[in-house]
């Protein structure tokens, strides 16, 4: 079950909830959570608040992030916003401007 | 390369979905989803809102007008409430329809919009032409009954006073109407209505003298 895709010539404008995994390569403005993994892959462009158990950006992100458990950016990826998360990794060749709280 | 864009069946969507490509739905959309390309409503899936792609494919549940470029085809199992256009449309015994079905062989992507936006506009138009006119009338006749000059200000006014009501009750539209084929009556009528409108402010009479005595001679009669 590959959950849901968003491709990459797909926009959607609004609010994605997902109970399963949720893989970004096209464009998303309002909000994105799911209660498991979001992908959001290069070329995606995500302008929301992401709120998930487990992230990673490739593309890139403008909003604050939420993840109950890791947030990978990844390089190459892009995010500006606060990040919450117990554990965060930031790849070399990523940009991030943000604030972090990872729940010390 | 165009990757196929798929909601599952767990995810929720509000908002409006748009771009190239296939798109399959097993999960719930409220809002539009306008794609080129072919769109899958599956079983269990449930659309909200218009879908126009170039093929659609249903088998799940749609409350929205449907329309496709191409093949518009509802499987056995598919409920749709809304109007189905399309060049080519099939309907599956155990699907189910309630709407208005319309195939067309030519560009039918642009015409179920216009359809859809024709209904509503001609049905805002006609109001709106009518507190037009009705606008319009009031609006011509303090003109010519601003024969006495120093009365404008009082014939705007009363003409405000006159389509107040004019507004709200459109019975009364047809006296007035026939006011202005008889001038002569209308100035009667102007006055009359100032004095019981404007009964507070009589000082804005005196300020211009010689009208206001021919208009105390009117009063006085």
């Amino acid at each position: 079950m590959a959950g849901t895709v968003i491709g990459e010539e797909l926009t959607i404008e609004g609010e994605i909830t997902s109970d399963e995994e949720v893989v970004i390569q096209g464009t998303v403005r309002g909000s994105l959570s799911s209660t498991d993994t979001i992908q959001i892959l290069s070329g995606a462009v995500v302008e929301a608040d992401v709120t998930a158990a487990s992230l990673s950006v490739a593309g890139a992100v403008t909003g604050n992030v939420t993840a109950t458990d890791r947030v990978d950016l990844q390089a190459g990826g892009r995010l500006i916003g606060d990040v919450r998360s117990a554990r965060l990794t930031i790849a070399d060749g990523a940009s991030f401007k943000g604030n972090v709280d990872m729940d010390v | 390369m165009r990757s196929p864009s798929t909601i599952s069946a767990t995810t929720v969507v509000r908002g409006n979905i748009g771009g190239d490509g296939s798109l399959e739905i097993l999960g719930r959309v409220e809002g539009d989803v306008t794609m080129t390309g072919q769109v899958v409503v599956a079983a269990d899936a449930a659309v909200r809102g218009n879908v126009s792609a170039t093929e659609i494919q249903v088998t799940g549940s749609i409350a929205g007008n449907l329309s496709a470029s191409d093949i518009l085809m509802l499987n056995p199992g598919a409920r749709v409430v809304g109007d189905l256009a399309g060049a080519r449309i099939g309907i599956a015994e155990g699907a189910l329809v309630r709407g208005l079905v319309r195939t067309e062989g030519e560009p039918p992507l642009a015409k179920p919009a216009g359809v859809s936006a024709a209904r509503p506009a001609v049905t805002a138009a006609k109001p709106a032409v009518a507190p037009r006119a009705a606008f319009a009338a009031p609006a011509a006749r303090p003109a010519p009954a601003a024969l006495p000059r120093p009365s404008p200000p009082k014939a705007n006014l009363s003409a405000t006073a006159h389509e107040r009501p004019v507004m709200h009750e459109p019975p009364p539209d047809s006296s007035p109407v026939s006011e202005p084929e008889h001038p002569a009556p209308a100035r009667h009528e102007m006055p009359k209505l100032e004095r019981s409108a404007d009964g507070p402010p009589p000082p804005v009479v005196p300020s211009i003298k010689g009208q206001v005595k021919a208009k105390k001679k009117f009063r006085g009669r």
